[in-house]
């Protein structure tokens, strides 16, 4: 008896160890490094003008997604583009994003310098195995030429909605992998 | 004994603490890094040696 005791007392423990292990990892807030911008073969853009339509980053996390926000702080030159968006990878398909609007050419002039801050929830976005997020940006116009003059990326702890908390337990339930 | 009894307790909590992130990270690879793994194990083994070296 006492034996059982002890390994449901065992069992306890280690489910505690990491539960703790992992709530600990939802309390971490902070800036976070980002890879040079690079075009959708992997190649980088060269002193970061992009003169194609999608431009991709990762961002190092160093936490899971669950119960985070990603807080982008955007300021770039838009030099011949329609519109400028940006978005962060939803799930295992490479191209499931939701871009927000940066810049709309209509409404802001071209060849000045603009600074944008955004907000994303990540409970419900895709992370590789390294945590790492994927980035796009998207440009629309029949010329593309902007220059990407600073991207800081800051990550906070938000409450998740239910959807969002529902999608981060279908992307455990379905081992959800980078196709 | 009673660093021995510690020691296995230890030692089998570490254990299956390890499985039990393996397992979350089988699932969803973003959910633990990797070196969590390994500070368990390293712990389960460094409990294992006092076993050994405790016993009569």
């Amino acid at each position: 008896m006492s034996e059982r005791l002890s390994a449901v007392f065992i069992i306890l423990a280690a489910s505690l160890l990491t539960v703790l292990f992992f709530g600990a990892s939802l309390l971490t807030s902070g800036e976070r490094t980002v890879s040079p911008l690079e075009n959708i073969h992997g190649l980088p853009y060269p002193a970061a003008r992009i003169t194609e339509k999608l431009a991709h980053a990762d961002i190092y996390l160093r936490e899971p997604v669950l119960a985070h926000q990603l807080n982008l702080t955007i300021t770039f030159n838009p030099r011949a583009l329609n519109q400028l968006s940006v978005g962060i990878r939803e799930n295992e398909f490479w191209l499931s994003y939701r871009p927000t609007l940066l810049f709309n050419s209509t409404h802001d002039p071209l060849g000045h310098t603009v600074t944008r801050s955004i907000s994303i929830p990540l409970s419900d976005k895709f992370a590789e195995k390294d945590r790492s997020l994927d980035l796009m940006f998207f440009a629309d116009g029949s010329t593309i030429d902007w220059e990407l003059i600073n991207l800081q990326t800051n990550v906070t702890r938000v409450r998740p909605t239910g959807p969002e908390l529902k999608d981060y337990l279908r992307s455990i339930i379905k081992r959800e992998r980078a196709l | 004994m009673k660093t021995m009894k510690a020691a296995r307790f230890i030692f089998f909590v570490t254990l299956l603490a390890a499985g039990f992130v393996e397992l979350a990270r089988w699932l969803h690879p973003a959910t633990f890094p990797l070196y969590i793994h390994w500070w368990l194990l390293i712990v389960a083994f460094a409990s294992a040696a006092v076993i050994i070296l405790s016993h009569d």
